[in-house]
């Protein structure tokens, strides 16, 4: 046992900031081992003072750095270094003067170096890139809008003329959702009505959703509804797994969106899908690829290129039309080539995660690929396009009852059989997540959110003045 | 940027938090001129440090901030040229602040390196509480946990950040709380340093032990506030632990292991060593499975950052036994 170091007392002292004396302390001033009388310039250049008490209080010489001595067995309680002479040094006026007068010198330097920090240093924006978006306007697009509105508002009741609603390209939020929109519904027949009253939206395309699935029991049917988007959510099984699955309807592209967290491309923040979701008022929002998360693929926002490193993982692109398009590993690979694909075929934003799960109608195998440990069972998620603004969204996750999960040849054969003609992987595992009606709808991982950098969202293009008219 | 503005003339812009900023630079170099310069030093060497402190740890910090956020910046010329936009990430300052003070002792102006960091080392402290209270004057005062309960929205707990709808949001003031943390642990530090700056040890270096117990000190503090954050910084390759916490982690390592190999050289290997380097494994351990729970359960935050808070406070006390191992007795008699 040591009994130099009592232990609680040292404790005590390290974690409290009174005065306490401690073991290793003296008490003050009575005692001549008081801190005053320690070596009181340690590491002073000039002769120490001579010390009234024997020399065995500055064990050490004056300045010096290292105190390296023989291993001491615990036993030897009395040890002590043994006290060294010091020889006393000469003070040099000169020496003195010179240093007094670099003192000044640095005490100038010092100034301007703060002044500069005062003025340049301002740590508060946490991003140097806040992403305006590209407010390129495409002119002839919003004629036509603008054209067949007045029309629809001129006519009034003489000829129906369906309006359009868009949402701005740059627009952080879109519209807020009518609140009467939404539902929830146990019976297959009031989702059936449903898809019946949205005859006009769906322009004849046939639905995804079906009253033969083989839903979840007990978990009910979600929708929502008004004259520009449609969706409908549920969860069934397919092949033993749990899939959470949504059909979007749109009646303009601009409806579906990316939202990046603080809208900023490479924002350090992070924050949950459903905050976004709720902060963009999106109807549903699925999860998109973590893009800070890694650096892969092509990436862009707002029409602009950020990110152009395609050469391991596949590509999808999202036109202001609403369309899907893919770009394989390995194409796209100069910036230049991408960025005018970008252009000539009106992207808005592009995500990178992938694999291709289904191209043209055809199923896609995937032997191998660098991400989202394609051949284990996983929590996955993906998006697809069934038709013209027409998209399926399918989680698949983990249940209480202990239900397997996808590997990505599994989830493609899944959502393949969804007759939809394009698929593509988002990231999965704890990322995998629908948000409708406030918060996730699917068994997220973990039974909680993780935060991640962006979602993909389907939003109404109603005005919200029009909503409360 | 949701900066607020102190003075506005002209093209000269100056942010309340640089202002706020430039008060802790100020005050860390009079506290430390004063500690320094009452312990023998020469003020000349700590003027000096300040300046070159600042030279080495700005573009340092802001090249660590480029390297966990390149797509932020055009390139790392630019990130280290233009300072109107961008962040920081601290813990550059460290290896800054170490770069300055070797370069002030080459140059003469200081005895020794480990001296002048001692003397620094509580005004370290209170200039990055200083850099934590600025963040009251803009954004970047965010963490993940938001409060609901009407009861918790005000300082200390909690600050309002601005959401992208415009909304207010309640979240955890993490830098505020550093703040007071960091300046309880300058007080700490004044006080350590008064009563063991050049310390008599029986192995290791008598000097920069007071600047190793502010980097372990700091270290511990931000392996856990670092952790509430939303916005914090991850290498490039892991989006999981963030850099600052893995600094943290290393640094406290790095100081037990230096210790550990004074107190064996001094007394030899013995069974308290053990018993130190397992209880700092442990809590080591502990401290890594909260952050992996927090970041898989965040709901479970209250219980998480509990634990993570007494394992990283144990692993100081741990580290800090292992430095008093070193240590030499003061003098004859004193333990009578």
């Amino acid at each position: 046992m040591d009994r130099e170091y009592d232990l609680e007392e040292l404790l005590q002292e390290f974690s409290s900031l009174d005065d306490a004396p401690s073991a290793l302390e003296p008490e003050e001033p009575a005692a001549p081992e008081a801190p005053d009388e320690l070596p009181e310039a340690p590491f002073s250049q000039e002769a120490p003072a001579k010390p009234e008490e024997p020399v065995e209080e500055l064990p050490f010489p004056q300045g010096s750095e290292a105190g390296d001595l023989p291993p001491v067995p615990d036993e030897e309680e009395d040890w002590e270094p043994e006290a060294e002479e010091v020889p006393p040094v000469k003070k040099n006026l000169f020496y003195e003067v010179l240093m007094a007068f670099a003192g000044l010198i640095f005490l100038g330097v010092t100034a301007i170096a703060l002044l500069w920090v005062v003025l340049n240093v301002h740590p508060d924006g946490g991003t140097a890139t806040t992403v305006a978006g590209d407010t390129r306007l495409s002119l002839t697009n919003n004629l036509d809008v603008y054209m067949n509105n007045a029309a629809s508002d001129a006519l009034g009741d003489l000829a129906y003329i369906k309006k359009i609603y868009t949402i701005g390209e740059s627009a952080t939020v879109a519209p807020v959702p009518d609140p009467k929109g939404f539902g929830t519904t146990d019976d297959p027949a009031v989702i059936q009505a449903l898809i019946d009253q949205a005859w006009e939206l769906l322009e004849g395309q046939e639905m995804i959703w079906s009253p033969e699935a083989d839903f979840v029991p007990g978990e009910p049917m979600r929708y929502y509804y008004d004259e520009t988007i449609l969706v409908i959510q549920w969860k069934e099984y397919i092949e033993e797994r749990c899939c959470t699955c949504a059909e979007v309807k749109l009646a303009h592209g601009s409806q579906v969106r990316r939202k990046l967290a603080e809208d900023t491309y490479g924002s350090s923040v992070q924050l949950y899908a459903s905050e976004m979701a709720n902060a963009a008022n999106a109807v549903i929002a699925i999860n998109g690829d973590f893009y800070n998360f890694r650096n892969l693929g092509i990436t862009a926002y707002q029409r602009k290129l950020y990110r152009n490193n395609p050469a391991t993982v596949d590509s999808c692109f999202f036109t202001a039309g609403g369309d899907m398009l893919f770009s394989k590993a390995g194409e796209l690979m100069k910036t230049g080539e991408t960025e005018k694909f970008i252009k000539d075929n009106d992207v808005v934003f592009a995500i990178a995660f992938g694999p291709i799960l289904v191209d043209k109608g055809e199923l896609q195998y995937c032997a191998s690929y660098p991400i989202g440990e394609i051949n284990l069972e996983y929590s996955r998620s993906c998006i697809a396009q069934k038709d013209t603004l027409h998209y399926f969204l399918m989680t698949i996750n983990h249940t209480d009852d202990a239900r397997p999960r996808a590997n990505i040849n599994e989830l493609a054969r899944f959502v393949h059989s969804k007759d939809v003609i394009k698929a593509y992987t988002l990231d999965g595992g704890q990322t995998a997540e629908i948000v409708m009606m406030g918060g996730p709808v699917n068994n997220v991982d973990f039974g909680n959110e993780r935060a991640v950098s962006d979602i993909l969202y389907f939003a109404t293009a109603i005005p919200s003045q029009e909503v409360s008219q | 940027m949701n900066a607020s503005i102190a003075i506005y003339s002209g093209s000269i812009v100056i942010y309340w938090s640089s202002i706020v900023i430039g008060f802790g630079l100020a005050a860390c170099l009079c506290l430390s001129l004063a500690l320094f310069t009452a312990n023998g030093g020469r003020g000349a060497g700590m003027l000096l440090l300040m300046p070159l402190a600042l030279l080495f740890s700005i573009p340092l910090c802001r090249a660590l901030h480029w390297y966990c956020h390149m797509e932020q910046y055009t390139g790392l010329f630019s990130a280290l040229t233009d300072y109107s936009s961008g962040s920081y990430c601290l813990p550059g300052a460290l290896l800054g602040v170490w770069l300055a003070a070797l370069l002030v002792h080459k140059l003469g102006f200081a005895p020794s390196t480990g001296a002048l960091l001692d003397a620094f080392a509580p005004g370290a402290a209170l200039a990055v509480a200083f850099i934590r209270l600025s963040a009251i004057f803009g954004s970047t005062c965010r963490s993940k946990i938001t409060f609901t309960s009407p009861l918790l929205r005000h300082l200390p707990l909690a600050s309002a950040v601005t959401n992208s709808s415009g909304g207010v949001d309640y979240r955890f003031a993490t830098f505020f709380v550093q703040f007071i943390v960091m300046l309880l642990l300058t007080l700490w530090l004044m006080k350590f340093y008064g009563r063991r700056a050049g310390w008599p040890m029986r192995s290791g270096s008598r000097t920069g032990n007071v600047a190793r117990m502010f980097l372990l000190s700091y270290s511990a503090v931000e392996m856990v506030l670092d952790s509430t954050r939303y916005d914090s910084s991850f290498f490039p390759f892991n989006s999981f632990i963030s850099i600052a916490q893995v600094f943290g982690a290393l640094c406290v390592l790095g100081i037990l292991v230096y210790y550990s190999v004074h107190a064996v050289k001094a007394r030899g290997l013995r069974p308290y060593h053990f018993a130190l380097w397992l209880g700092f494994l442990l809590t080591l351990g502990a401290a890594g499975f909260s952050e992996y729970m927090v970041q898989r359960h965040g709901s479970w935050y209250l219980g998480c950052y509990a634990v993570m808070s007494l394992s990283c406070y144990l692993m100081v006390l741990l580290v800090y036994q292992m430095y008093l191992r070193c240590c030499a007795k003061r003098n004859k008699g004193e333990q009578e």
